[in-house]
């Protein structure tokens, strides 16, 4: 008979218990699984709300945008070349003696973009001004046209002739009279000009679809050493993936990413853009399935033949209907293939933020594909 | 049978085969730590829902796979705690007087077998029980019993004595019991 000390009790249930095991109750996992079940159908309509949300607020604020007016100041030439470039981009401006001049933005975008403009002549051919048949160019009645659209059915006009009636019925509409058909509007004319002397830009279309598909390569940075080694062949694997897209699904971890998005120019060199991608990573011999809804600017480089864009933006990743913010950096570049369709290549980096992503965190890719304006 | 790595990845992508896998595999083990951390096997029964739905929910966070027992473990552990601390049944006494004159016998405790063991552990009252589990089971100091269930580190210690010392007097009992049963025999 021996006096126990206390930490035998404590060996001896460890012990025994360490290994412990007692077959589970029938019909518990079925239980489990139903309740799993509820809880993701709860999540997935709560991701619904979410992107409906994020639409909705995208939707309010282009939509605030698209209809907002502003009021310019009178009889202030200065303040109106200042307003210029402003005016340009709204669809609908208030004048100071509440007249309603329509679309100076329209004309851009429904005559200019529709008319062929003559290199050699340096003009307009088909651009003409609706009802101003009574109208002189220099005569003062043009204020009393509430608007002023050109179309394509009357006589041609030179592109300063253009501009001249543009200045003098803004000018006109605030009121201004006084040497309304003076060099002045002219001057003011090509110190901001509304249109391009060269041949017109076809990116005068506000909205853009963007579509492609993009095979793009996970790693973390952090993990662990072979990791450095994966980032080492990156540019190896995005050029084999274009080749062997199989070869590399097997040996690495990609990502394919299938996009399209909605793009808006917000002024001569920026433009915002949102859409939703559908990603597939392969991790681990596991896919893994998941939707982008990213929101974008881009602010344009160069602007020759061949565009190119800086793009910068963040975004939501839904899975399972757990939400994870990313962000995305990269460049957009693009090339005319026909008329509005361009060929879109965009070197990405992408970085999925949040403890709760288990996945790779960085990924780099190449997204390519057609956008169309219209 | 998928490898566990297969089966972590699949259980974070919501894949019912995976999921069942995942059951399959550790079930038996944490119904064993359920069984312990509670008074009967019904309150067990509930652990061990909450903690398979707490798993498959936070898997996800699980980065290091080679951690997957001791991280499907602690969840478990985690889960019953919680369990105690809703029902408000953790509230523990304070400076017990720790007796540790009682005699026991070494062959009955080693003759014990594991679900005798967890029977007796069943039969402590939960704050001795809770207690017991987290120092004597799982290896936890008692700094961290006392961080853990927000109480000093003397109560924690002298629970941990008190409940050693209900075990004692218990598996005495049990023996003196077994011995006027081997004298009726003879």
């Amino acid at each position: 008979m021996k006096k126990l000390n206390d930490h035998i009790i404590d060996r001896i249930s460890r012990e025994l218990l360490d290994d412990y095991s007692v077959e589970a109750p029938q019909g518990a996992f079925y239980s489990i699984n139903r309740e799993l079940n509820v809880h993701k159908q709860e999540r997935r309509k709560r991701a619904i709300l979410y992107i409906a949300a994020s639409w909705v607020v995208l939707l309010s604020f282009g939509l605030g945008y698209l209809t907002r007016t502003i009021s310019l100041p009178t009889t202030n030439l200065n303040a109106i070349q200042k307003n210029t470039k402003q005016l340009l981009l709204n669809q609908k401006v208030i004048a100071s003696n509440n007249q309603k001049v329509t679309l100076i933005k329209k004309w851009e975008n429904n005559s200019i973009a529709n008319h062929k403009y003559n290199k050699t002549k340096k003009q307009y051919k088909n651009l003409t001004v609706q009802n101003t048949n009574t109208v002189n160019l220099n005569d003062a009645n043009i204020s009393s046209f509430k608007s002023i659209s050109i179309d394509s059915t009357n006589k041609a006009l030179s592109h300063n002739d253009s501009l001249k009636l543009i200045y003098k019925f803004i000018s006109l509409s605030r009121g201004i009279t006084k040497d309304s058909a003076s060099n002045n509007d002219i001057a003011l004319a090509y110190q901001n000009p509304i249109f391009p002397l060269d041949e017109p830009n076809s990116s005068q279309n506000n909205w853009t679809i963007t579509g492609g598909i993009a095979p793009m390569m996970g790693f973390n940075l952090s993990e662990n050493p072979s990791q450095s080694q994966e980032v080492s062949r990156l540019k190896v694997n995005i050029t084999s993936s274009v080749q062997k897209p199989e070869v590399v699904v097997k040996n690495t971890n990609i990502l394919y990413s299938t996009s399209i998005s909605i793009k808006r120019s917000v002024s001569d060199k920026w433009n915002m853009r949102s859409g939703m991608s559908y990603n597939k990573i392969s991790e681990s011999n596991n896919n893994v399935n998941y939707i982008e809804v990213p929101v974008m600017c881009e602010y344009r480089l160069i602007n020759k033949t061949l565009k190119l864009y800086f793009t910068n933006g963040f975004g939501a990743g839904f899975k399972q209907a757990d939400i994870y913010p990313l962000g995305m950096s990269g460049f957009s570049f693009l090339y005319p293939l026909a008329k509005n369709i361009d060929f879109n290549l965009e070197p990405t980096y992408k970085h999925m933020f949040g403890k709760s992503w288990s996945y790779k965190a960085d990924y780099y890719g190449m997204m390519a594909g057609v956008s169309v304006k219209f | 049978m998928s490898s566990i790595n297969e089966i972590i990845d699949g259980c974070k992508a919501g894949t019912e085969k995976f999921q069942s896998e995942m059951y399959s595999r550790y079930s038996g083990k944490m119904f064993a730590i359920c069984l312990y951390y509670s008074k009967n096997r019904t309150e067990a029964e509930d652990i061990l829902h909450d903690g398979f739905i707490s798993v498959f929910q936070n898997i996800s966070q699980l980065r290091d796979y080679s951690l997957i027992d001791f991280w499907v473990r602690k969840i478990f552990v985690n889960c019953a705690l919680a369990r105690y601390r809703k029902q408000n049944v953790l509230q523990f006494e304070v400076n017990l007087p720790e007796t540790s004159d009682t005699l026991h016998y070494e062959d009955v405790i080693d003759q014990m077998s594991a679900q005798e063991i967890t029977a007796l552990i069943q039969t402590l009252s939960p704050q001795y029980r809770i207690v017991f589990n987290l120092y004597a089971i799982e290896g936890y100091s008692h700094k961290e019993i006392a961080d853990l269930l927000n109480i000093s580190e003397s109560t924690s210690k002298s629970n941990l004595s008190r409940a050693r010392v209900i075990m004692q007097e218990k598996i005495t009992k049990q023996h003196s019991f077994f011995r006027k049963k081997v004298a009726l025999v003879k």
